[in-house]
């Protein structure tokens, strides 16, 4: 029995987060995802060049072969600092590609080795992102023609991982290079700038097939369940930092003399987002851990973490804003930076109603 | 990370699980427990707590050289868990085996110990807990209750409230003020009262629910010897302490399976029962209600056994266990809040009236009533959560 993290996995938390501000931190999310500076491309070679976006490569392939209660820990980081790049959408693609073991699939992990960042265009069978109008669809050549909504970071990545359905109608899952032709994107204007989204055009795109028609859509599922438990693991992270910043402002912003802190009204605020996030925590690491274990609660495990990070990390942000008084209200204060992730990421792949809706599923109608 | 039982853990599973279903009066009705008092069932409680003590049950967690077991605390956690899921008669003992004892063995003297140790293992002995008073709740360190010292003897004079089994109990683990001209937490004693003393009167408290469980305790001038005193003069608020959080730390993690049962309850409840016509279980608003209790309870589980994790290390309980308070408040109120929404109108009646299940809703829902006050308030909480941890000033 340890539903804690060991260690070592503390120790890569440790590493991510020195990184990530070492590298300039909030300041350079703002730089480069909300003040318009081209792709930062030179942090994601710093992440390729310490391991972070190859962490989930076996390590005879050239990887740090770790698991994905890794995965989760480096994605609680990714939150904590509202990282603008695709770290956590490549790390599962290549635990989705490593799990096709064809030729596809090493193909994508060795460009993935090299460097490459993957982004994930799917969930649209599972309820979502990009519904669609009328998704892709696959030809019998493995060419693309079709739209998704709102693909994270899109052409920021090399790759892209395609939900799409082969010509018989059952779901499939492909690989596009983003450059490719017949591929196009169009940037949208994303509440949260820090994740990119656009619109994806396929015109006969040409792809590769990473699972046979019987398989791909249990992968799909299963991939979605991952990305699900990283979303909300990102909210953690972001959520903790939140309620560091609101009790450090707390504590030195005075009103009639004294710090706003020291009012019960503030105490009781403060110390509802830390219980928040205390649970939040227990979640993710139940979630990560069925994961890891490939055992028979994954999608009710799966479901509550979504569940306890989507309405509670709502929670603990409007909170945050609220507590920081009228300059939390304004750009200049880093808050909405946060407030922004942990808002998108309660939407993403089903918020919380729909979550209670899976969950009851399972427990009153024993089907997920 | 794993949240697997080793095979040694689940043999003591299977072993003491299998000893109480053997061993649990078979005329004892948990379900009617709830909101009766101690006394309509207190021979029955007496007899099971005996049992235990001859078989070996009782201090599961107390070191083999004062006749424990010596368990590990994932076997103590195991041990609580059983208690729970059985149902069987809540231990009169608790307060012996969960407080006394252990701070026996660390602060107390020989005599004491060879004293007071046996008969609480065997079952034989009840220990009262005497620490609030009517002014003095949250605010423990405030307690008035006098003891002055006459010759060899204390004498005690004052009035304390909530404890349990006083009635019953052959000893009394009482804080007392020896010193009123130092800051309150510095003067505060922890005495060990016979409860049969003369000066001791004893009256019971109403709840909300009609039954009786918690006392008020008068002592009017009662003496104790000078060497009923656990650890030094004034040093009581140390070992107080230290037990309120040993209380929160471990026990939580057992109380929660008596909401994963109510819990279990009500989904068959809600599948079997209909209300206009629609299957409770197939109407949106209650399927959302059902799924969100159930993940108020497995989170406030998974958020202990994260901290367990910790405690196996060698960890002690420390202000992690201000939000397992908090949790199991929010698993507690939703569930019995639940309760009385499935049941609707029928759920409005009380247990003798009618022989339905939902008669026990009612009485669960006053019940859960307490959870945020008991044992450190939410608000209590919230405050040492917002100073402690995370370190915002103390209020002007």
């Amino acid at each position: 029995m340890n539903l804690e993290l060991s260690e070592e996995q503390e120790q890569l938390a440790e590493g991510l987060r020195e990184l990530l501000v070492g590298s300039g931190d909030i300041a350079r999310v703002r730089r480069f995802a909300y003040d318009g500076e081209d792709r930062d491309g030179e942090l994601w070679e710093q992440l390729v060049t310490n391991g972070w976006t190859t962490a989930s490569i076996l390590e005879k392939a050239g990887g740090l072969g770790l698991g994905f209660e890794e995965a989760m820990v480096i994605a609680i980081e990714s939150g904590r600092g509202v990282l603008h790049l695709p770290l956590c959408e490549t790390l599962l693609a290549t635990r989705v590609a490593g799990r096709a073991s064809n030729e596809a699939g090493d193909g994508l992990v060795e460009k993935i080795a090299e460097g490459a960042g993957v982004t994930l265009a799917v969930g649209a069978s599972a309820g979502g992102l990009n519904d669609a109008d009328d998704g892709v669809q696959a030809d019998e050549n493995g060419q693309l023609t079709g739209s998704l909504r709102s693909v994270p970071f899109g052409p920021v990545a090399a790759h892209c991982l395609v939900e799409a359905t082969f010509p018989g109608g059952q779901t499939g899952l492909f690989v596009v290079s983003c450059e490719a032709t017949g591929v196009q994107w169009r940037m949208r204007q994303a509440m949260d700038e820090s994740v990119p989204r656009f619109d994806l055009e396929l015109r006969g795109a040409a792809s590769e097939s990473l699972f046979g028609h019987t398989e791909a859509r249990d992968e799909v599922e299963r991939l979605t369940d991952e990305w699900r438990v990283l979303l909300g693991a990102q909210t953690e992270g972001a959520c903790r930092r939140l309620v560091e910043m609101t009790a450090d402002y707390v504590k030195k912003r005075e009103q009639f003399g004294r710090p706003v802190g020291s009012n019960q009204a503030v105490k009781v605020r403060v110390a509802e987002m830390g219980a928040a996030v205390e649970k939040m925590r227990a979640a993710i690491y139940f979630a990560a851990l069925s994961i890891e274990q490939e055992t028979e609660e994954r999608s009710l495990a799966v479901a509550m973490a979504k569940a306890e990070t989507g309405t509670p990390g709502a929670f603990v942000a409007t909170q945050a804003i609220h507590t920081h008084g009228a300059i939390g209200y304004t750009w200049e204060q880093d808050v909405h930076l946060f407030v922004k992730r942990v808002k998108s990421n309660e939407l993403l792949l089903g918020a919380g109603h729909e979550m209670l809706g899976h969950i009851a599923d399972i427990l009153l109608d024993g089907s997920p | 990370m794993d949240i697997d039982l080793s095979p040694q853990e689940l043999e003591f599973r299977r072993e003491f699980r299998t000893w109480l279903e053997h061993n649990i009066p078979e005329n004892w009705e948990p379900r009617e427990a709830r909101g009766q008092s101690h006394h309509e069932s207190w021979e029955l409680r007496r007899d099971f707590e005996r049992r235990m003590g001859r078989d070996g049950w009782l201090g599961v967690a107390w070191p083999e050289e004062y006749g424990g077991r010596g368990a590990t605390l994932m076997e103590q956690v195991i041990y609580q868990e059983e208690l729970a899921r059985s149902e069987a008669p809540g231990l009169a003992g608790h307060v012996g085996l969960q407080m006394v004892g252990p701070i026996l063995m660390e602060v107390g003297t020989d005599e004491q110990r060879a004293r007071f140790l046996p008969p609480i293992l065997r079952g034989e002995e009840v220990w009262y807990q005497g620490f609030s008073e009517p002014n003095a709740g949250s605010d423990l360190a405030g307690l008035q209750t006098r003891a002055v010292l006459d010759g060899d003897e204390w004498v005690i004079s004052g009035q304390k409230v909530w404890g349990g089994f006083a009635e019953f109990a052959d000893w009394g683990a009482v804080l007392v003020r020896t010193d009123p001209d130092v800051p309150k937490h510095k003067g505060i004693s922890f005495m060990v009262v016979d409860m049969k003393s003369p000066g001791i009167d004893i009256s019971y408290i109403r709840e909300i629910h009609g039954g009786s469980n918690m006392n008020e305790v008068f002592f009017d001038g009662v003496r104790v010897p000078r060497d009923n005193v656990i650890s030094e003069i004034n040093d009581g608020w140390n070992a107080a302490t230290r037990l309120l959080t040993w209380e929160r730390g471990v026990i939580t993690l057992s109380i929660l399976v008596n909401h994963e049962i109510f819990w279990e309850r009500l989904r068959e409840y809600a599948l079997a029962n209909k209300r206009g016509g629609r299957r409770l279980a197939d109407i949106p608003h209650i399927r959302e209600a059902l799924a969100q209790t159930y993940v108020n309870i497995r989170m406030m589980k998974l958020a202990n056994l994260r901290w367990l994790a910790h405690y196996l290390k060698g960890e002690r309980p420390g202000l992690e266990t201000s939000y397992m308070k908090l949790y199991w408040n929010s698993a507690h109120k939703s569930v019995s809040d639940l309760a009385l929404e499935l049941g609707g109108a029928d759920a409005l009646e009380l247990p003798g009236s009618h022989a339905a299940p939902e008669g026990a809703f009612p009485v669960e829902w006053m019940a859960s009533r307490a959870t945020s006050i008991l044992g450190g308030t939410e608000d209590i909480q919230r405050n040492i959560i917002a100073e402690r941890i995370y370190g915002l000033p103390r209020g002007s």
